[in-house]
């Protein structure tokens, strides 16, 4: 395996180790090693990958295995980074469940309680990170306002924000070039 | 039931579901509890709790459980299969268009905009996770110095993610036998 792969599948190996909380608590942890560890993608790239995988089937840690891994090596790539991203939960999981009778209920739903204050943690910091990184003008600053209100208050779904929150972007580029 | 329709049912979901994760959840629970009665709700419920326990996408996790339970080693590698592949497919082909046209002015416009709406998100759902959660002072604390080791001493997560879990196997070791 040449140096880059060997590079994909540890990362990817150690975030599928990691990634506790699942979907966005993930996202801090893959940013650090994708972003800020190997610069395999700056954080502009980064919240593309997250807005694609928005709107693609499939968790978001999938989802960024199989696009940094394409973009770093090609087909090879993506096929590591993804199959090495789910490795340590499948056998996590897979000898949980063989195990599973040995499990009491209640220390479960504790260990689970724990857990909530570091998942949480991750997510806000995801967020800060991502909030930083993607508002640079106003006219950022105003689409971020204008689909914060469509989500929260019109209840409208990701897919529909990010249809309208893009063509307004085209609009505004247009208008203002960069 | 053979293993092969326990494969399409995942394929299925993993093909409807945008966004995946949590999404996936209630979709498992309609299709394998409620319509095709293959798993009692409550053997659903240890699965699911199984799936949030470790680390890695709930919606695999999930999968691997349910499949374990259903049809064996088999059985948890198509059902993980069944996952991955939707998610591998339209990224792979996404992938190859946007490197060769991320160049292009309007799919810089349209990123342009889409960004902050991502950020947006990010916002409405830790929101929604803070406010539903039940709060006492010594989570709180826990919280805001968990947070600002990661954003503002930019600590590696790895290493804060390891202390926490070091923390809390010895506090239940000590506190709660």
């Amino acid at each position: 395996m040449g140096v880059l792969l060997q590079a994909l599948a540890r990362v990817f190996f150690l975030i599928g180790l990691f990634g506790f909380g699942g979907g966005y608590a993930i996202v801090a942890l893959i940013r650090h090693f994708v972003v800020v560890e190997n610069a395999w993608l700056t954080d502009l790239q980064f919240i593309d990958v997250l807005a694609i995988s928005q709107v693609t089937p499939g968790p978001i840690a999938l989802n960024t295995a199989t696009f940094i891994g394409y973009k770093m090596a090609g087909v090879i790539g993506s096929v590591v980074a993804t199959s090495f991203s789910i490795l340590a939960p499948f056998i996590l999981v897979l000898s949980a469940s063989y195990f599973v009778h040995n499990f009491g209920g209640e220390k479960v739903s504790l260990y689970l309680s724990l857990l909530t204050p570091l998942t949480y943690a991750l997510v806000l910091s995801a967020t800060y990170s991502i909030v930083k990184e993607s508002i640079l003008d106003l006219g950022g600053l105003v689409i971020f306002f204008l689909s914060l209100f469509l989500v929260y208050k019109y209840k409208w779904s990701l897919v529909k924000v990010l249809l309208f929150s893009g063509i307004l972007g085209e609009i505004l580029y247009f208008l203002f070039p960069h | 039931m053979n293993i092969w329709s326990l494969f399409f049912v995942f394929l299925k979901i993993g093909w409807l579901t945008l966004g995946g994760g949590y999404v996936m959840v209630p979709l498992f629970l309609d299709e394998i509890v409620k319509k095709r009665k293959w798993l009692e709700e409550e053997e659903f419920m240890k699965s699911l709790t199984l799936a949030q326990l470790f680390p890695g996408p709930i919606a695999l996790n999930l999968a691997v459980s349910v499949g374990y339970r259903l049809k064996g080693l088999k059985g948890a590698i198509l059902s993980a299969l069944a996952v991955v592949i939707p998610s591998f497919v339209s990224i792979l082909v996404i992938a190859i268009f946007f490197l060769n046209f991320q160049k292009l002015k309007v799919v810089q416009g349209f990123f342009y905009g889409v960004r902050p709406a991502v950020a947006s998100f990010m916002v409405v759902a830790i929101v929604g996770l803070l406010s539903k959660y039940k709060w006492s002072f010594i989570r709180i604390a826990i919280l805001l110095l968990l947070s600002f080791a990661l954003i503002f001493l930019k600590i590696n997560p790895v290493y804060v993610i390891l202390v926490s879990l070091g923390v809390i196997i010895l506090w239940v070791y000590f506190f709660k036998h």
